[in-house]
Order: structure tokens, then C-alpha cells, then sequence
């Protein structure tokens, strides 16, 4: 497929008109608040704008959506930084960073960092998705159940990563969360396991209310019982973008989290959580002071970010290119093309390319309509983070139960938010981490049911899992970072142990 | 944290083990060797090993960090137990009494055990933010919240 | 028991005096649908498409929610226990009849109030363009030549699609490899791939990919050939007698009072009329259906004896 340079020129300046700008800045600005709201994802945001496409001519339509989109991916950032609850699970990383960095006071720091890396992450995407859908679109089809097995085997070796100060506690966690993920319908013979014959369990435990109970019940728990002996948090508002000096100290992981979002955006039923884990453990491996990662440093937070922006560029490209969706708001996207009557795929390629620039444009204006608008926002939402304690944290714990009811309706979700709280209350306070559990919910089920499925199409033989590239090569990865990061870790282990006893000293002095 | 520890680590091997006697249960599939059994059997395995691991370590006096214990005396600790408490009640009376008295009352409640007296402060502000959030779920985004008592007012 | 249904009772009477106050006004507010199955699959997207036609004859808005998991089980107890009310309506599929038998639900098409037949598709065999076979004889043959290696994707397990492509194997006598995906989706990927030899889902998830050049239907489990694809002859014609269909349908649960659901109905038939909707299935290769709640009823009691049938001789009732 060749470039069309002067249709791509066209294409901009149809979009950069008044009237598809404000509906992109529209869609931005939904998407923003839509994305901070705990429970609500981009996926939910764009399937509840939807609707109100209907009847708007495509382009229009489609630039507000891709505008829900990437404004979401961005807003679960907000949320995850001031309040310690990722407002979509591709934030989930960013509160591993994102929060203690905002205790420290520096949630100015934090938040326009994450506003600049997910424009970046995002501008990288829009970029690979204009100049290289084809090339990523054949890349992507090679994923079959092999690869998508060592791909979550890949991923689930970034947990070392993320198990804090002991990699035991950290194997346990995952493990437990592995089983967790194990409950539901068995993907293969469909026999419903652990689900004691309730029928909210044949899917297993519902993921958001999981994901909002395990780290914001939890800190409202936690919170409660500290009131009056912490002073409450400052922070230093007046930034809107990152200082130079923090843009050049993430620049490499700015770029490489973009491009492995992008990629990772690209493959089918693989998304921006995914990508955001993946890239963090990539970050927190090459770092100078991996050390320093869970408490709050800033490279982490600018890779997860960087790399979930990424991944909407990414997931539009198989969806563009084969029909295919690259994660699960694409996959609502497909059904808001073929409303419009345009079928994505290669037939959109042949009979409407101009939509298929226009998309590229739009996808890239976003882009910079949501640098805008979140530098207007900052100063807006980091606000909350000043209010007052003593009304903040009973709010937090209403608007997470809000927002764990909201996805399905359904009260036991409710209850499993709070069930969850009180587990990740516990497991805090006796030093287990919390994002295993979290990794393993997201990559347990592909690693299982992908596993089982080559199985089925090798009648059990288990040398499939050796016979293609991708594969090999992924799992190979896998081995090497798992080997690299045990071994930091207990590098990391011992500068942690160190630091405390050198704590206690100056405290005895 | 040593005795954390081992409670800790027992516990993973209580979770572990009933995950592989759940697993005996399950129907075996003779053709691919692995069924719906095979995952949980390994998890269940593993779980157990690395608890067990840690129990072990604990015992040989290699438990890292320190736990306050908990006292019913301290104030944060009453504290949590009520939150707790108030917590479960709020998920339960959700549904059936609807999601503006619950929330309103949650957070007024709330607002006073972490110490606010100030009667304007603790009446408005839970009435204000509720009614924020309402708005934003049911009329913007029209996700519907339980009703429950106004079903007839809304 | 008799408490439980005393209770039962005293909640729909409850909620048809809440009804009844609401009743001048329905609707005052906006409705839900619930669909059991994930935003942008097929049963998604004909129910925005024909919700979306149904908001101007409803005079409200209609909120499409997707309530996914527990193939289906999860969407249809929803719309089973959604106060009956008329606020919430829900798409049933034919899930719906092959839940029970496998011993997964504890509730039948009997416990929801059906009110129309959408459409009803047949399976298509699809397989990659450059497949050595074009016709169904022919990807038998080969299956029985090359035993072990025919892969047919599906759904989900005892999904339509599990169910079709095994009582198509069954009547040829050939051996495959069912596959089962998390949706229709992944599966049709995963054929454009070439990770599975073929896929056995309705025309139009695959229509996309078939007009792209990227897959061939070998044939339609259907007693007429498709509208899309007239070249496309049925299985019947090449010599294999089996027909077989999914089927979607809108239903409430039981107790909505019976003027609401008359407008509901009247809402959604109208939309089901309407040139925009009808369009919109003909893009999306849907295989209309209409049937109005009396024949609707009838056919889940004819269609849930026939699938329990299927399944207890292909061993996936509980038995």
C-alpha cells in the first residue's frame, strides 16, 4: 500500500475544521472524566457514547469517539495518581508510582508527567499507525493461541517486578491470584469451576470491582485509622508540563514504552493493562535505581502511562487494516463502523481511504487536544487531592462502590469491591503486594485458556508451544528478564534493607 | 511479623490444598492429558511450595519488616472495625433502601467518626456529593443506580 | 416455597403499583437492554442498530448494556431478575435453550416473557481462501483423509457454533478438533491467522474477512442459500442433510405489566419495519426473522426440545 502524502495533507485539513476540532475536544473532555471515574472504563465510555453518534456523519462520529478513547486512557491516570484507584485498569500501573509520588507532595510532578507521557505515548501510536498499519496489521496475525500463551508468560514474569520487598510474598500473591483467575467456566470444556454454584462466579470474580476494591477500599481502610496523626497533603500545583529535566530523565522509556504499548495495542485481545505492566517491568529492569520503583519514581509512572496512550494507536491498527479489534474498546468501535455502514478492513482500505486517513488524522489531533485540555484540567482535578481528608476518604468509598456497581448493574459486585478491600487491606498491612494479584487476573485466563487451546489443536502434544518463532522468542524473553529481575531483586532487596537500618540509626540518634 | 508470617503462610496452603481437592472433582480429559483440573492443580502446588517457603523462613527467624499489633484501646483501630462495620451495611442496605439515603447517610456517619463536628459541614457536604455523583451516573451517563426507596420519586 | 413465591408475588405487586403510578408517563425514563454478549459481536450490533431505531418510537433514550460472562448466563439472568418494570428489556439468544441442558442455569426460557424473533442465522463453514477444498464434500473428504488435523473454531464451549460444527461432523462421520474462543471474534481472527483450519459461525461474522479475499464459506447450514453470498450453495444441496441456527430475540421478565410491554413491542416491531434498520441487516448479512411473541413462544418450546436432543447425542448435556 503506498503512502498517499497529498491525500494525508487532505485529510488534516478536512478534520482541522472548527466543527470536527469541537467534537474531538468534546470527546476528549467526556473521555477525561469518563477515564477518572473509578469503574468506569474506555471501553464503557465509548460504548455509552455511542448512541449518540448515531445519525452524525462517520468522520464526526469517529473523532468523537477516538477522542473517549484516548481522553480515557489518559484520565485513569488522574484518579490513580491523587486517589490510589486506577480509573481504568490500564492505570493500574500508574499507581505504583503515581500515589506514593503523590504523598510525597509532588502530585503537580506526577500528574504532568503523566499528561506529557500519555501525549507522547499517544503521538507515537498515531505516528506507527499512519506509517506502518501494514507492516504491524501482518505482525499482529501471527498471534495465534501459542503466541498468546507465551505472551502471558511474558507478562506474568514482570510480577518480580512488581513484588515490592519480598519476592516470596510477591510469588504468593500472584499464585493466589492465578487461582482466582481460575474461577469461572473452564475456557476449554466449559465446566464451571470453585464458583460454588453461584452463577456471578461462573466468569469469575468481576475484574473492575476487583481492581477498585484490592487498591482503593483497601487505602480507605487504611486511611481511616490514621486520622489526626498525618498532617494533610501538600502539593505543588503550579505545574502544567513536566520540567525539562524530568522529560530528559524518562526519554528512554518514553520511547520504548511507546512502541511496546504500540505493538502490544496492535495484538488482538491484548490492551493498554497489558501493555502499561509489560512496559513498567521493561522500565524498571533498565532503570539506574530500580530501587526506588514502588516508591514513587517517576520513570515508572512516565513508562505505564506512555505505554497505555500507545496502545490506542496500536489497537486501531489491526482494527483499520483486517477488521480485526487490537483491544476491547476497538472491538465497540467495530460495531460503531459498521452502524455507520463502513466495514473495517481491507475493503475500507480499497473504497474509503479517505476515512482511513481521516482517521489518522483525527487519531493524531487528538493527540494534542488532549494535551490542551488535560494542562487546563490539572490544576482542576489535582484540587481533590487537597480536600480535606475527613470528607475525601468516605467519598473515595462511595464513588468505588459506585463505580463497581455501575459496570454490570449488579450488587454482588458491589460485594466483591468490598470483600476485596478488606483482602487488599490485610495483605498491605502484612507486606504482601497487591499488583500481582492484579497481573495474574489479567494474564492467568489468556495464559490458560491459550495454553489449553494449542493443546486442543495439537491433540496434547506439547511440542507446539516450540514450533513458531514468536513464540520461542517471547518465551525466551520471558526466561531472561525473570532471571535479570530475580536477580536485581535481590539487589534491590538488600540497598531496601539497608536504607531501613540506616532509617532506624538516624531515628535512635 | 514472624507469627504474621506463619499464619500467613498456613493460610496459603489451606487455599492451595483446597484448590487441588477441588480439582479431584473435576472431569479428566483423557485426550489432551490436561483439563479443567490442570491449571488450578499447578497454581494450587505452587501456592503451597512458596508458602511454605515462607513459614520456613519465618521459623528460622528471617522475617523481614515489623507489624504494629492491634489494640482495641487505640482510636485507629476502633476506627477501621467501625469503618468496617459501616462499610458492610452500606453494601448491604445498597439495593434495597437505594443508593441517595445510603450514600447520604454513609457519609455523614463517616464524616463524623473521623472527627468532623461541624454540623453545616457534615449535613450539606454528604448531600452535595451524593447528589454530584447521581447526577453524573444516572442523568450523564444513564447508569442506573439502585433506586430503592425514591424508585417512585426519580 | 410458599413463602418464596408468597414473596414473589407481593414484589410484583409491588412493583406493578410502582408501575401503574409510572404508567401515565412510560417512558419517563431511559430504557435498558441488556445483551449477554460483548460489545461489537454480532448480537451487539444488531441490537444498538435496531435500539437505536427503536429510541424515536419509544420517545426515550435506549441504554444497550452489555452483560457479559458465564457464556450468556450471566446476561439472561439479568434480564430474568430485572424488576419488571419495563425499564429493562434484554435480548435472549439461543444460548438460551442450550444452557439448561448442559445443567448450567437454573432457568429455562419459560421464566422470561418472550416478545419477538429477530432473526434466526444459519452456521456457515468458513475457511481460508487458499484451503485445497471449496465445498463441504470436499473438506470432509479431506478431514477423513488427514485425520487429526481439521481445527474448527467456536464461540465458546457448547456454544451454537460448538453445537453446529459437531452435528455437522457427526452426520458426514468425520473426526475435528472443536476450538473453543472467548466470542465469535477471536475465532474468525484466528482463521485470517491461519492458526485453525476453518470456522463454523453465522455469515455474517465473517462476512468482513469473506469479502476482503481472506476467507471462503464452503457452505450454510440452511434450508435457502444466504442473500449476501447466492454462489454460496447450502450444506443440504451438497449432500448434507444439516440445517442449524442461532437465533435472537427481544424478551422481558415476567410481570411487566401487559400495556407496557405492548408499547415496548410496538416500539421495537416499528423499528424492525423501518427502512434504516432493514438496511442496516442488510449490511450486516442478518438473516431477518420476525416472529411475533405468540409463534416466538411456540418456537423456543419446539427449538429447546430439538438443541436438548443435539446435545445428549453429542455428549454435551449433563448427563
Amino acid at each position: 500500500m503506498e503512502f498517499n502524502w497529498s491525500l494525508m495533507l487532505a485529510s488534516y485539513g478536512t478534520v482541522f475544521t472548527p466543527g470536527v476540532l469541537f467534537i474531538i475536544c468534546v470527546g476528549i473532555t467526556a473521555g477525561i472524566i469518563i477515564g477518572s471515574l473509578p469503574g468506569l472504563t474506555a471501553t464503557m465510555g465509548v460504548a455509552l457514547l455511542v448512541p449518540l453518534t448515531f445519525g452524525r456523519p462517520p468522520l464526526e462520529s469517529l473523532s468523537m469517539l477516538i477522542g473517549i478513547y484516548c481522553g480515557a486512557m489518559y484520565g485513569g491516570s488522574i484518579s490513580a495518581i491523587l486517589i490510589r484507584t486506577p480509573g481504568t485498569p490500564a492505570a493500574a500501573a500508574t499507581v505504583l508510582e503515581g500515589y506514593p509520588m503523590a504523598r510525597r507532595g509532588e502530585a503537580g510532578r506526577a500528574m504532568a508527567m503523566a499528561l506529557f507521557a500519555s501525549f507522547f505515548g499517544g503521538v507515537c501510536g498515531a505516528l506507527i499507525m499512519t506509517f506502518a498499519s501494514p507492516l504491524v496489521s501482518s505482525f499482529a496475525l501471527e498471534f495465534g493461541p501459542v503466541e498468546y500463551f507465551a505472551l502471558a508468560i511474558f507478562g506474568l514474569s514482570v510480577i518480580v517486578s512488581i513484588s515490592g520487598r519480598s519476592l516470596i510474598k510477591g510469588m504468593m500473591s500472584a499464585f493466589f491470584g492465578l487461582l482466582i483467575s481460575s474461577i469461572g467456566f473452564d475456557p476449554i470444556s466449559g465446566f464451571p469451576r470453585f464458583t460454588f454454584g453461584m452463577m456471578e462466579m461462573m466468569e469469575g470474580p468481576p475484574f473492575i470491582p476487583t481492581l477498585i476494591g484490592l487498591f482503593a477500599v483497601s487505602e480507605v481502610f487504611n486511611e481511616v485509622q490514621k486520622t489526626g496523626q498525618i498532617q494533610q497533603l501538600k502539593a505543588n500545583l503550579n505545574q502544567y508540563l513536566p520540567s525539562w529535566a524530568d522529560i530528559k530523565y524518562c526519554f528512554k522509556h518514553l520511547c520504548r514504552s511507546s512502541v511496546i504499548g504500540t505493538f502490544i495495542g496492535a495484538i488482538p485481545g491484548a490492551g493498554g493493562d497489558i501493555a502499561a505492566f509489560i512496559s513498567y517491568g521493561q522500565a524498571k529492569r533498565t532503570s539506574k535505581h530500580p530501587e526506588r520503583f514502588g516508591h514513587g519514581e517517576i520513570e515508572g509512572l512516565a513508562s505505564s502511562e506512555s505505554a497505555n496512550n500507545a496502545c490506542s494507536g496500536g489497537a486501531m491498527i489491526p482494527l483499520l487494516s483486517l477488521g480485526v479489534p487490537g483491544d476491547a474498546v476497538t472491538a465497540v468501535l467495530l460495531g460503531a463502523f459498521i452502524i455507520q455502514g463502513l466495514q473495517p478492513g481491507p475493503m475500507l482500505y480499497k473504497e474509503h481511504i479517505d476515512i482511513v486517513y481521516q482517521i489518522f488524522a483525527s487519531m493524531m489531533l487528538a493527540q494534542f487536544v488532549m494535551l490542551f485540555i488535560g494542562m487546563a484540567g490539572i490544576r482542576l482535578f489535582a484540587k481533590v487531592i487537597l480536600v480535606d481528608r475527613a470528607i475525601l476518604t468516605p467519598a473515595i468509598f462511595v464513588l468505588s462502590m459506585v463505580g463497581a456497581f455501575a459496570m454490570r448493574s449488579n450488587v454482588f459486585d458491589v460485594y466483591t469491591t468490598l470483600a476485596f478491600g478488606i483482602l487488599g487491606y490485610v495483605m498491605m498491612r502484612y507486606d504482601y503486594p497487591l499488583s500481582p494479584i492484579l497481573l495474574a487476573l489479567i494474564l492467568g485466563p489468556m495464559a490458560e485458556a491459550n495454553l489449553r487451546r494449542a493443546m486442543v489443536i495439537s491433540a496434547g502434544d506439547p511440542s507446539i508451544l516450540f514450533s513458531r518463532p514468536i513464540a520461542v522468542v517471547l518465551m525466551g524473553l520471558a526466561v531472561v528478564s525473570l532471571a535479570l529481575s530475580i536477580k536485581g531483586q535481590k539487589k534491590i532487596e538488600a540497598r531496601l534493607s539497608e536504607m531501613e537500618k540506616e532509617f532506624e540509626v538516624a531515628v535512635k540518634e | 511479623m514472624k507469627v504474621a508470617d506463619i499464619f500467613g503462610g498456613a493460610f496459603g496452603i489451606l487455599i492451595g490444598a483446597f484448590a487441588i481437592w477441588e480439582g479431584t472433582k473435576m472431569p479428566v480429559d483423557v485426550v489432551m492429558k490436561i483439563g479443567p483440573s490442570f491449571f488450578p492443580n499447578i497454581l494450587g502446588g505452587l501456592l503451597i511450595v512458596f508458602s511454605a517457603i515462607l513459614i520456613i523462613n519465618a521459623l528460622r527467624g528471617r522475617s523481614k519488616g515489623k507489624v504494629e499489633p492491634y489494640r482495641l484501646s487505640d482510636k485507629g483501630t476502633q476506627r477501621g472495625l467501625i469503618t468496617l462495620a459501616a462499610g458492610i451495611v452500606f453494601c448491604i442496605v445498597l439495593d434495597p433502601l437505594g443508593f441517595i439515603p445510603t450514600s447520604i447517610v454513609f457519609l455523614t456517619f463517616m464524616m463524623w467518626v473521623m472527627g468532623k463536628r461541624s454540623p453545616l459541614l457534615i449535613v450539606v457536604t454528604p448531600a452535595l456529593i451524593t447528589l454530584a455523583v447521581w447526577l453524573v451516573f444516572e442523568k450523564v451517563l444513564s447508569l442506573s443506580m439502585p433506586a430503592g426507596v425514591l424508585a417512585d420519586y426519580l | 416455597m410458599k413463602l418464596k413465591s408468597m414473596l414473589v408475588g407481593v414484589a410484583a405487586l409491588v412493583a406493578g403499583a410502582f408501575s401503574v403510578s409510572a404508567m401515565a408517563a412510560y417512558p419517563d425514563k431511559p430504557v435498558t437492554v441488556i445483551c449477554p454478549w460483548t460489545a461489537g459481536g454480532g448480537t451487539d450490533v444488531l441490537l444498538r442498530a435496531l435500539s437505536k431505531a427503536a429510541e424515536k418510537h419509544l420517545g426515550q433514550t435506549i441504554n444497550v448494556v452489555n452483560q457479559t460472562g458465564g457464556a450468556g448466563a450471566i446476561g439472561h439472568n439479568a434480564i430474568r431478575a430485572a424488576r419488571p418494570d419495563g425499564y429493562t428489556v434484554g435480548m435472549i439468544t439461543f444460548e438460551l435453550n442450550s444452557l439448561p441442558p448442559q445443567g448450567l442455569v437454573p432457568f429455562t426460557w419459560k421464566d422470561f416473557d418472550p416478545l419477538m424473533r429477530i432473526n434466526s442465522d444459519p452456521a456457515a463453514l468458513t475457511v481460508r481462501k487458499d484451503a485445497p477444498y471449496s465445498t463441504v464434500r470436499g473438506f470432509m473428504d479431506y478431514a477423513k483423509e488427514h485425520p487429526g488435523e481439521i481445527t474448527i473454531g467456536n464461540s465458546a464451549p457448547g456454544s451454537v457454533w460448538h453445537i453446529a460444527a459437531g452435528l455437522a461432523a457427526e452426520k458426514t462421520g468425520v473426526q475435528v478438533k472443536h476450538v473453543p474462543f472467548d466470542g465469535a471474534q477471536p475465532a474468525v481472527t484466528s482463521l485470517v491467522g491461519g492458526h485453525i483450519k476453518a470456522v463454523a459461525v453465522s455469515v455474517a461474522e465473517v462476512r468482513g474477512q469473506v469479502q476482503a479475499g481472506n476467507l471462503k464459506i464452503l457452505g450454510v447450514m440452511s434450508a435457502d442459500r444466504d442473500k449476501i453470498f447466492p454462489d454460496v450453495p447450502t450444506f443440504k444441496e451438497q449432500g448434507v442433510d444439516v440445517q442449524f441456527y442461532t437465533w435472537r430475540g427481544l424478551a422481558v421478565p415476567k410481570g411487566v405489566p401487559a400495556n407496557v410491554k405492548a408499547k415496548i413491542s410496538d416500539a421495537y416491531k416499528k423499528a424492525f419495519d423501518s427502512p434504516e434498520f432493514q438496511e442496516f441487516a442488510a449490511k450486516a448479512s442478518l438473516n431477518l426473522a420476525y416472529q411475533n411473541a405468540a409463534d416466538f413462544t411456540k418456537f423456543l418450546d419446539q427449538n429447546y426440545k430439538d438443541v436438548e436432543a443435539v446435545m445428549k447425542s453429542l455428549g454435551l448435556a449433563k448427563k
